[in-house]
């Protein structure tokens, strides 16, 4: 149970993060839809910044990796990963890759309600 | 025109099943005549097959017509896709299963006879049950017979390019041979629950071991093709849609130990059949999981509130239906009998014990975050592979720790024998430790554990082949059984050094540059491109070199675009081996002209999969000499 607890990972779109923050030692996912022109890149290493927004609010995603096939400007994206109030800022070590470019995460598609 | 008849086939089967399923409950409840419904088996499955080939047909012809085939079909596919497209989707992948099941029925009543035509008829009866279930559910709300009129499609959207490879052809056809085949053993267990005695433990135990044997196959094939496709390198990524295989497969475990108790001791005979029923139900609860759309998963089907909806009213109502009649019969062991605790009934009522914490414990994971969103208001949670790491490898371990030594037990009472046992088991162990310190220099935790199941698992399989191996008959008899053993050591083996002794980097390479992991030195020599008829690619050709024995190879991965989905995908190039795979494979191309990319190393990951073959062809062997050889 207790197992349980410690791995599940709440859900948060952007606006929740603003209203509702979670501590920062919790991972957690974060989704909504790639902001248009808002994808950065460190030139010599894999770092990357963008931003994720439901259309009403928007939080800045940093990530140190490999970015999905089928990540791209305006489609839906879930990250998993820690978010720092103080900052404003969501460390992502994942990116959840979706195979199907129609297919919108359940969560996304409610956060974009 | 064809379409439209392979519906009316469809709708045949479908009324044809529920005849045959009405008709012998209403004979049973007013005990009148039965009447051979042995041709109506026949009849359905080739209704059935016909339907299936002219879906075939549709797909081959390119008739985008067809709503189905315009979704998942696309005139450039190569035509050996063209084929395997029908089970691409939610539709025509009901429909192959649907065929399988009636395949399993005719060779079923082709292979086993029964003295009365009533029993017979009892057994059947439950076959139809499921069947008609699910030809209702396709008919209705998941036909792949819809068509695309007035204006049909021009070109079709594609086959999921995912979807447009080898393992994935064998992968459905395998699993719902297992799927399938599990509705057998539920069919006798229910004909026992109205007093169909004849042979039926020694049926259950048969046709679960074969049918397991196919799901243990097409997990694993599953599993392969993950690790290939998806492009990054993982075996098992705990989704929803995997665990929903994992579930019925650890039951179906659980199902034919317990009917060997049940067949040669007479007794576990009511633990035997809510088993079969589990199976059953475990199978249904997988199919809502993966085809509603409820859970987000990396590849479950499209969402359908509708389709979720009806698949969790045949869940439950077959659910109800089986306990009722569960409940209202009168089972009883056919035999009393006190075990001591070192006796084979014993350790196998530990391991089914186990097997079934272990499936109920990973159904509870996969099913919270469903519970958890109802009971909070719409807040939407994952449950993170930690939980079921931390969970599954403790009770792998104590699994393990009696499977070793339960082979050699005997029934009802046998000495405690350790000393041979120790003595393989240390030696085991000890070599195992040697060579791992050999090969990685290193040994960690997970791997220790690993290394420890390892030994156990083997030193039960050694010990008791070696004590029949002068026995002849006793020697085949328990064959099947050590292969599969073996295999599941293997198995371990593979999961514990790819777990602790993986290697991977990110890296970005210009054309000419140079990177090391671990033994090798990775160097990209140049870019290319080729089309085909459904996609073009981008490839990078890596040199890579072995810096111990200075051999080199070439590596190609590829970055291919289809143009009729729009969607990009990542073709990663694997050096095989079975020490260790070299694996690459191509994330992006910047502007300045490098490339990102990711290479690993996999020890042992071959493993894995030798194992779960092993462990098919230990099913594969006992069921052969059990049924045709005696």
């Amino acid at each position: 149970m207790s197992a349980l607890q410690e791995n599940i990972n709440l859900f948060y779109s952007p606006t929740d993060l603003k209203n509702n923050p979670p501590s920062s030692d919790r991972s957690i996912r974060a989704g909504g839809l790639v902001k248009e022109k808002s994808l950065l890149r460190n030139t010599d290493s894999l770092e990357i910044y963008f931003e994720i927004t439901d259309l009403k609010n928007t939080i800045a995603v940093t990530y140190n990796g490999l970015l999905p096939d089928l990540f791209k400007e305006n489609k839906g994206v879930v990250a998993t990963g820690y978010f720092f109030v103080d900052k404003n800022e969501f460390q992502a070590y994942e990116i959840l890759a979706k195979h199907d470019e129609n297919y919108v995460p359940k969560e996304v598609e409610k956060a974009l309600e | 025109m064809f379409p439209e008849i392979g519906n009316i086939l469809l709708i045949l089967a479908f009324t044809l099943s529920s005849v045959c399923f009405l008709s012998t409950s209403y004979s049973y409840y007013s005990d009148t005549k039965f009447y051979d419904l042995q041709k109506s088996a026949y009849i359905i499955f080739f209704l059935l097959l016909v339907s299936f080939l002219l879906l075939e047909f549709a797909f081959l012809t390119d008739d985008f017509s067809v709503l189905y085939v315009a979704n998942n079909s696309n005139p450039n596919l190569p035509d050996y896709y063209k084929f395997s497209a029908l089970w691409g989707g939610h539709e025509g992948s009901l429909l192959l299963f649907v065929l399988i099941l009636s395949f399993w029925m005719i060779a079923f009543s082709f292979m086993n006879n029964y003295s009365k035509i009533k029993d017979k008829n009892i057994v059947l009866s439950f076959f139809h049950l499921i069947l008609s279930c699910l030809l209702g559910f396709i008919i209705f709300s998941s036909n792949p017979f819809e068509r695309l009129l007035p204006i049909p499609s021009l070109s079709g959207t594609d086959l999921n390019p995912l979807l447009q490879d080898f393992a994935f052809t064998i992968h459905p056809p395998m699993l719902y041979l297992g799927y399938a085949g599990l509705v057998v053993p539920f069919s006798i267990a229910l004909g026992r629950c109205l007093n169909v005695k004849e042979g039926w433990t020694s049926k259950i135990r048969n046709w679960t071991v074969f049918s397991w044997s196919f799901l243990t196959l097409g997990i694993a094939l599953g599993s392969w093709w993950a690790y290939y496709e998806l492009g990054w390198g993982g075996w098992w990524f705990w989704d929803p849609v995997e665990n929903s295989s994992l579930v019925p497969w650890l039951l179906a475990t659980a199902l034919f130990h317990s009917a060997i108790v049940s067949n040669s001791r007479k007794i576990f005979n009511n633990w035997t059949i809510l088993l079969s029923i589990l199976c059953i139900v475990g199978c249904f609860i997988g199919m809502f999981l993966v085809r509603s759309g409820i859970l987000t998963s990396v590849h479950s089907f499209a969402l359908d509130p509708e389709r979720g909806l009806i698949l969790l009213l045949l869940t439950f109502g077959i659910t109800l239906y089986s306990f009722y009649v569960f409940f209202k019969s009168d089972v009883n062991d056919e035999n009393t009998i006190n075990y001591s605790l070192i006796s084979k009934e014993y350790f196998l009522l530990i391991n089914n014990l186990f097997l079934v914490i272990l499936a109920a414990i990973i159904l509870f994971g996969t099913i919270y975050p469903i519970f958890y969103e109802i009971f909070s208001d719409g807040k939407n949670i994952s449950v993170g592979a930690p939980y079921f790491n931390l969970v599954t490898v403790p009770i792998a371990f104590f699994l393990a720790f009696f499977q070793g030594y339960g082979v050699l037990t005997k029934w009802q009472e046998s000495p405690l024998e350790l000393k041979p046992f120790l003595i393989i088991l240390l030696s085991l162990f000890g070599l195992s430790i040697f060579f791992s310190y050999l090969i990685f220099n290193d040994l960690s935790l997970f791997n220790l554990a690993g290394i420890i199941m390892l030994s156990l698992i083997l030193a039960g399989v050694f010990l008791s082949a070696f004590r029949n191996f002068n026995k002849g008959k006793l020697f085949f008899n328990s064959f099947g059984m050590n292969l599969a053993h073996f295999g599941i050591a293997v198995t371990i083996l593979g999961i514990g050094v790819v777990s602790s002794h993986s290697d991977s980097k990110e890296v970005i390479l210009d054309i000419g540059e140079s990177v090391k992991l671990n033994n090798y030195e990775f160097t990209l020599l140049e870019e290319d491109t080729r089309k085909e008829s459904n996609f073009f690619s981008q490839i990078a050709h890596f040199e890579v070199e072995n810096l111990a024995s200075g051999k080199t190879f070439n590596l190609k991965p590829e970055k291919a675009f289809y143009p009729a989905s729009k969607s990009v995908m990542t073709e990663s190039a694997i050096s095989i081996n079975f020490k260790e795979d070299v694996y690459i494979s191509l994330s992006e191309r910047l502007d300045t002209g490098e490339w990102i990319a990711k290479i690993q190393t996999k020890p042992f990951i071959r493993f894995i999969w030798l194992g779960a073959l092993l462990m098919t062809l230990g099913g594969v062997f006992a069921f052969t000499r059990r049924v045709f050889i005696r």
